[in-house]
């Protein structure tokens, strides 16, 4: 249960220390404005679990999906706006990273809720729960941390924005994942198998798929939504050219 | 605003074509999770076809259905049940596990060609 309890917080939760971390690399950004974001994350996602169990079973039992793809967009929508919107309009830029943060944030921890809440209830003996949990979330700030100082110290502000949308792609494109297995996009047709190199159940693997979002064997759709959703605010941006000095004017507290 | 209508109708269109409809006379086949086991194990489904797994949980927790080789990761609730569609696959053996119980809970799709019928072990 330990080794369990750690991958899957790894799984689920490092996107979420990832996101911070890219935003606290971003000029502009402040921990407070996280801080807060982070604990409406927390609260949203207690809320939304108690109904779970009847979401998941809404449009033929397709409804957590919806629901993850939902919040995804969100995501994309939140990036989007960050890029589209001039600083001088600060509830818009706030809204951007609150969706970032909740479209993002609210499916990981809603899914190691799920795991965290069944280990609970199931065992009388919690200690190796609570002590995987540590582990992974030990685990999750050392990289974030990490993340955040190689972009801090050693790339450009244009390099983080270009990494903070590769991330943010990354992760919108599970949106194919999901949709594809309610049989709501196409038929997956795989357009290449990688996994000899490094396998998705790796730990390589993992990591290189909350970053950049590696997928071993992945579909058409996955390529096509990814691309897409990463061309797009860096093609906004590139037509603005202001992007990076943008986020060094003023600070977003709230 | 005509052309902004026309625009819409032909987007949403275009959209429809790219779904795919949901397929007739689709092949389902039913998995049983009970005491954190599938019941059956291995499950046949013929190669190129689109296949629809349904997992039943007959259990008081959660269990979440995971498979690397079949890009597939769907939580299954205490006392219900869910499908995800898998496929068109090529011969081979795909296997699949449950993340909460994954010493137990393990299982795995059997594809073989289109002229075995897809039967359950």
């Amino acid at each position: 249960m330990l080794i369990n309890t750690v991958v899957l917080f790894l799984r689920d939760t490092l996107p979420i220390f990832l996101l911070l971390s890219v935003l606290l690399a971003l000029p502009g950004v402040s921990r407070l404005s996280l801080v807060w974001r982070i604990a409406s994350l927390l609260v949203t996602a207690a809320m939304t679990y108690s109904y779970l169990g009847v979401i998941s079973q809404l449009a033929e039992g397709a409804g957590f999906e919806l629901l993850k793809s939902l919040l995804l967009v969100s995501a994309w929508i939140g990036i989007c706006v960050l890029v589209i919107c001039p600083f001088s309009k600060r509830n818009f830029i706030r809204m951007g990273i609150t969706l970032l943060v909740l479209g993002i944030g609210l499916p990981n921890s809603l899914h190691f809720m799920v795991y965290f809440v069944s280990g609970l209830t199931q065992n009388s003996d919690s200690t190796l729960l609570f002590l995987g949990t540590t582990i992974g979330l030990g685990i999750s700030i050392s990289i974030a941390i990490l993340l955040n100082i190689a972009l801090t110290h050693f790339v450009s502000h244009k390099a983080t924005f270009c990494f903070t949308t590769l991330f943010v792609a990354a992760q919108v494109a599970n949106i194919a994942l999901l949709l594809e297995q309610i049989d709501i996009f196409p038929a997956p047709q795989q357009v290449w198998d990688s996994s000899h190199i490094v396998s998705d159940n790796s730990e390589y693997g993992h990591l290189l798929n909350a970053l950049i979002g590696y997928e071993a064997t992945p579909s058409m759709s996955y390529m096509m939504l990814f691309i897409f959703t990463l061309v797009v605010p860096n093609t906004i941006a590139a037509t603005r050219k202001r992007i990076p000095a943008l986020w060094q004017q003023v600070e977003v507290t709230q | 605003m005509n052309s902004y209508f026309k625009f819409s109708i032909g987007l949403f269109i275009g959209l429809l074509s790219f779904f795919s409809p949901r397929a007739f006379a689709l092949t389902e086949v039913v998995i049983e999770i009970k005491d954190h086991l599938f019941y059956p194990q291995n499950v046949v489904v013929p190669a190129g076809k689109k296949v629809r797994l349904t997992f039943i949980n007959f259990d008081d927790s959660p269990e979440e259905i995971d498979s690397f080789s079949l890009n597939r990761e769907k939580v299954i609730f205490a006392k219900s049940k869910g499908s995800i569609y898998i496929g068109p696959l090529t011969q081979g053996e795909y296997p699949f596990f449950g993340e909460f119980h994954p010493n137990s809970a393990v299982g795995k799709v059997v594809v073989k060609e289109q002229e075995e019928k897809p039967d359950a072990h």
